[in-house]
C-alpha cells in the first residue's frame, strides 16, 4: 500500500498544482470585488479606491498568485481580505462543525443504506418490498433542504424535542453536541442513503444470479448465510465506490444544512466568501475541496482491494 | 419609565414619532424601575459584523455597534432634533461658521482610559479619510480645523455653515485612539457603551458583555448579548421561533407576515430602504425628458408597496424624508400613477415600441418590483428588458456610475437629512448612474447645502424637487422600513433614526 500511495505522489501533486492556479484565478473571473465588501455599495469611486490600495489588490495577478503559493510552502496560507485574520484561523474555526455534521452524516448514510439496501436485495414478501421502495423512492426523491424544513417543522416546533437552531461544539458538551447535529444529519444522510441503498440493492440482484450462488444454494447453504457471506461481500465493492462519491456530496449539501439550521461550518463560510469574494479563503476552500476529493479517492481504492481479492493496489 | 416595542400596523411615520417618544423619554436618563441585571440576550442580524468599518453604515454592523460604542448627539426619531449623548452641551457661531463642542468628563473607554476631545478629534479625522469608508465623511471635509480647548472642548471652524452636522455627529462613533488601528481582527474593538465588544467568531457570533464602569449604573441589564449571524431568513425565524433568539433583525415584511398577528411577537419598524428607479439620461430615449416622465408616470407605486412590502412602506417620488423641510404630499404624488398620460408622453417623443433595458440587482425584492414595473411598462407602450445583476458585481457598477440605460437600485440611508443625502445617495450625488448634471442643478444643489434656517432649507428643497421631479431623472417608487422581531416579555428595546438597535435600556420581564 505504501508504495501504491508513493506512486500516486507525483499525480496528486501536479492536480494540486493546477488545482491551485485554478482555484486563484477562479474567484477572479466572476464580476464584483472584494474591496466592495468593505466599502459598501454606497462608497464613491474614491473610497474604493482607497480600500483597494489598503487590501493589496492594486498588486499584478501574478505577483498575488506567487505570493500565496510561496506563503503556502511556508504554512501561511494568507489573510481574508473581509474578517482580516489568517485564512487558517477563520476555516480551522469553522472545521469542527462541518466535520462533525459530515461524519454523523457519513455514519447515518452508512448505516441507512447498508440497512435498506440489504433489505431491498434480499428475498421479500411482496408488501415489505413495496414498502421498502416507497421509502427508498421517497428518500431518493426528497432534497435535504426540504428534509430539513420538515425535520424542523415536525421536531423542532410543532412537537420541539431538538434543537434546529445553531450548534454546541462535540468537545465541549458531546450529548448536547449530539442533539443539534441529529437533524441536519438526517437531512443531509436520507438522500444520499437511498442512493446507496438503490446501488447495493441492484448489484446485490445481480449477484444472486451469479454461479457461485447456485453452487451454495445446491449445497445447501442456508439462504442468510448465503446474503452475508457471498451476496453481500461481493456488492460492497459498489457501496464502498458509492460512499466515497456520496461524500463529496455530503460537503456540498452542507452548505444548504448549515444554512437552514443556522450552523457556522465550512459550506457557509463558502457562501459567505463567494457572496463578498473573498478570495484568499475561497481559494483555500476550492484547493481543500479538490484535495481531499483526491484523498477520498485514494481511500477508495484501498477499501475496494481490501474487500476484493481480485483487485491488487500495485496492479 | 419604561418602552414597550411598537405593535405592527401603524404606519411607518407613526412608528417613528412613537419611538422618537420613547427615546425622549430614555435620552440620558436611566429607568426608573428595580430591574435586576444578569440573563444573555440573544438576536440575530443576517450579516457579519465589520470591525474594519467601524466609522461607515453597515448592516452587519447596525445591529450591535450603538451598544458598543456612542457617539456625540442622537438624532431624536421624530424631531430630527440632535439630543446630547457624549456632548454635554454646543455652541453655534451666529455666523455658523464654528461650532464649540463641551463633553461630558465621566466617558470611559472600555480600556478604562477616560475620553478627551482628542479623541472626538481622532474620531472626525479618521472619517473624513476616504478608506473609513463613511458615508458622511464628506461633511468632515467641510471642516476648515479642530482646536483641542481643553480634555472635554472642541472648537470646530467649518469652511460653510454646515446644517447636516448633526447627522455627521449621529453617524461618527467615537473610537479610542489607542486601539483603532487594532480593531480590524476584532481583537480590540474598544468604545465607550454599556456593552464592552468582548467576541467576535466571524461569520458565526459576536458576543457582547456589560461593561461595568458604565457611567450610568441603572442600564445594560443583561450580562451579555449574543448576537448570531444568521443569513438565512428561514434558519432567522427557526431560531426565533424556537426561543434560541428573542430578537431577528433583517426580515422582509414577507418573513414577519406570520408574527404579526403572533401575540408571542413584536414587530418593531425602523431605519428603512428606499426603492429608486433611475435612467441615464445620456442614452436614447431616456434623453428625451418626456419619456423619463412617461416611465414615471406608468410606474404603479401603489401595487408596489402593497405586493411587494405588503402595505408597510410609505408611496413617495421623493428621497427626503417625509418630516423634512420643503416635503409635501403634493411633491411626493407629483408622479401619480397615470398610464394614459404616459401613452401620451411617450406618443408626443415617438418612443412607442422602445426598448429600454433594466438593471436589477438580484435581489428578491428588487425582482419583485421589476415585475411589475415590466407590466406597467409594457402597458404603455414600452419594452422593458431585465438585466439581472449578481449583487457583488452589481454594487460595483453602482460605485463606477454604470448601470446602462435604467435601473432598480436601494439605498438604506432613510433618516439622513436632506443636504446629507444630496452627496450620499449614490442617486444623487456627482457621477451618479443617471449621468445628471448640469449647472442648474449644481446651483439648486449648493442652495440647499448653503441653507441654515428650516424655512431656507424648506424653500430650497422645494426648488430643487420640483427641478428633480421635473428632470425625472431618477425617482423613488417607495420608503420601506425596516423590520424587527422582539418576542413578549423583553422590554426597554429602543431604536435609531436610521435603524440601529439599542439595548442599554432592554430587560426581559
Amino acid at each position: 500500500m505504501i508504495s501504491f500511495l508513493l506512486r500516486k505522489l507525483p499525480s496528486v501533486a501536479v492536480v494540486a498544482l493546477i488545482s491551485s492556479a485554478i482555484a486563484f484565478i477562479l474567484p477572479r473571473l466572476a464580476p464584483g470585488d472584494p474591496a466592495l465588501a468593505i466599502a459598501g455599495s454606497d462608497a464613491t469611486p474614491e473610497q474604493l479606491a482607497a480600500v483597494r490600495e489598503q487590501m493589496g489588490l492594486s498588486k499584478p495577478l501574478i505577483q498575488q498568485y506567487l505570493d500565496w503559493m510561496f506563503g503556502m510552502f511556508r504554512g501561511d496560507f494568507g489573510q481574508s481580505f473581509i474578517m482580516r485574520r489568517p485564512v487558517t484561523t477563520v476555516i480551522g474555526s469553522r472545521l469542527e462543525s462541518t466535520l462533525e455534521l459530515a461524519f454523523l452524516a457519513m455514519l447515518l448514510m452508512i448505516a441507512i443504506g447498508l440497512v435498506l439496501g440489504v433489505l431491498a436485495g434480499s428475498p421479500r414478501s411482496k408488501w415489505a418490498r413495496v414498502v421498502l421502495d416507497i421509502m427508498t423512492t421517497l428518500f431518493l426523491a426528497t432534497p435535504p433542504f426540504l428534509t430539513g424544513l420538515l425535520l424542523i417543522l415536525f421536531l423542532g416546533i410543532f412537537f420541539p424535542i431538538l434543537p434546529i437552531s445553531g450548534e454546541v461544539g462535540f468537545f465541549e458538551n458531546p450529548w448536547l453536541a449530539l442533539q443539534f447535529l441529529i437533524l441536519p444529519a438526517l437531512a443531509l444522510a436520507l438522500p444520499q442513503a437511498a442512493i446507496v441503498a438503490r446501488l447495493l440493492q441492484t448489484a446485490m440482484n445481480s449477484a444472486r444470479g451469479e454461479d457461485y450462488v447456485d453452487l451454495a444454494k445446491a449445497k445447501g447453504v442456508s439462504p442468510g448465510r448465503i446474503t452475508w457471506r457471498h451476496v453481500l461481500r461481493n456488492s460492497l465493492g459498489t457501496a464502498v465506490v458509492a460512499l466515497g462519491l456520496r461524500a463529496g456530496d455530503l460537503l456540498a449539501g452542507a452548505i444548504v444544512i448549515e444554512a437552514i439550521f443556522a450552523r457556522n461550518g465550512l459550506g457557509s463560510l463558502a457562501v459567505y466568501s463567494v457572496q463578498s469574494r473573498d478570495y484568499m479563503v475561497l481559494q483555500v476552500l476550492i484547493l481543500g475541496a479538490v484535495i481531499l476529493a483526491v484523498f477520498i479517492q485514494l481511500f477508495s481504492e484501498i477499501i475496494l482491494a481490501a474487500l476484493d481479492p481480485r483487485i491488487r493496489l500495485e496492479s | 419609565m419604561k418602552f414597550n416595542v411598537l405593535r405592527t400596523g401603524g404606519s411607518f411615520r407613526a412608528s417613528l414619532a412613537s419611538m422618537a417618544i420613547a427615546a425622549t423619554l430614555l435620552s440620558g436618563t436611566t429607568l426608573a424601575q428595580a430591574q435586576e441585571h444578569g440573563g444573555i440576550l440573544t438576536i440575530s442580524q443576517v450579516a457579519d459584523a465589520q470591525p474594519v468599518a467601524l466609522l461607515a453604515l453597515r448592516a452587519g454592523n447596525t445591529p450591535w455597534i450603538r451598544n458598543v460604542f456612542e457617539t456625540l448627539t442622537r438624532i431624536d426619531p421624530a424631531t430630527f432634533q440632535p439630543q446630547p449623548v457624549l456632548a454635554e452641551s454646543w455652541t453655534l457661531a451666529e455666523d455658523g461658521l464654528s461650532m464649540t463642542i463641551a463633553l461630558r468628563s465621566d466617558v470611559t473607554f472600555h480600556s478604562g482610559r477616560p475620553m478627551t476631545a482628542e479623541d472626538v478629534k481622532f474620531s472626525f479625522e479618521t472619517a473624513a479619510l476616504p478608506e473609513s469608508t463613511s458615508q458622511v465623511g464628506f461633511i468632515a471635509r467641510e471642516f476648515e480645523s479642530m482646536d483641542v480647548v481643553d480634555d472635554h472642548t472642541l472648537n470646530i471652524v467649518f469652511k460653510r455653515p454646515l446644517s447636516n452636522v448633526f447627522d455627521f455627529f449621529e453617524e461618527t462613533y467615537i473610537v479610542d485612539r489607542d486601539t483603532y488601528d487594532q480593531r480590524e481582527d476584532g481583537s480590540q474593538v474598544i468604545g465607550t457603551g454599556p456593552y464592552t465588544f468582548a467576541e467576535w467568531s466571524p461569520g458565526a457570533s459576536i458576543t457582547l458583555k456589560r461593561y461595568e464602569d458604565y457611567r450610568v449604573e441603572d442600564t445594560a441589564w443583561f450580562d451579555e448579548i449574543e448576537v448570531a449571524i444568521i443569513p438565512d431568513p428561514t434558519a432567522t425565524i427557526a431560531a426565533l421561533r424556537s426561543t434560541r433568539t428573542q430578537i431577528a433583525t433583517g426580515l422582509t415584511p414577507r418573513d414577519t407576515l406570520e408574527f404579526t398577528r403572533n401575540p408571542q411577537f413584536e414587530v418593531v419598524e425602523t431605519g428603512g430602504t428606499m426603492y429608486p428607479l433611475g435612467v441615464n439620461v445620456g442614452i436614447a430615449p431616456l434623453d428625451n425628458k418626456l419619456v423619463r416622465q412617461a416611465i414615471a408616470y406608468a410606474v404603479d407605486r401603489e401595487r408596489i408597496n402593497d405586493q411587494v412590502f405588503l402595505g408597510t412602506g410609505t408611496v413617495t417620488d421623493l428621497f427626503w424624508s417625509p418630516s423634512a423641510p420643503g416635503y409635501t404630499d403634493e411633491l411626493a404624488s407629483h408622479y401619480s400613477y397615470d398610464p394614459e398620460k404616459a401613452k401620451g408622453l411617450i406618443a408626443e417623443a415617438g418612443a412607442e415600441g422602445a426598448t429600454i433595458p433594466i438593471v436589477v440587482p438580484a435581489i428578491p425584492s428588487q425582482r419583485s418590483i421589476f415585475e411589475i414595473v415590466q407590466n406597467n411598462l409594457r402597458e404603455v407602450g414600452l419594452i422593458p428588458e431585465a438585466v439581472v445583476l449578481d449583487v457583488a458585481d452589481f454594487d460595483k457598477r453602482q460605485v463606477a456610475g454604470d448601470l446602462g440605460a435604467a435601473f432598480l437600485l436601494l439605498h438604506g440611508q432613510i433618516g439622513f437629512s436632506s443636504p446629507t443625502l444630496l452627496s450620499s445617495l449614490p442617486s444623487l450625488r456627482e457621477g451618479n448612474p443617471s449621468g445628471f448634471w448640469n449647472d442648474d442643478y449644481v446651483a439648486l444643489r449648493e442652495a440647499m447645502l448653503a441653507a441654515t434656517t428650516p424655512e431656507a432649507l424648506g424653500e430650497a428643497t422645494t426648488a430643487l424637487t420640483e427641478y428633480m421631479l421635473d428632470e425625472a431623472y431618477s425617482t423613488v417608487l417607495v420608503q420601506a422600513p425596516g423590520q424587527i422581531v422582539v418576542a413578549a416579555g423583553l422590554e426597554g428595546v429602543e431604536t435609531s433614526v436610521r435603524g440601529g438597535l439599542i439595548l442599554a435600556g432592554a430587560y426581559e420581564e
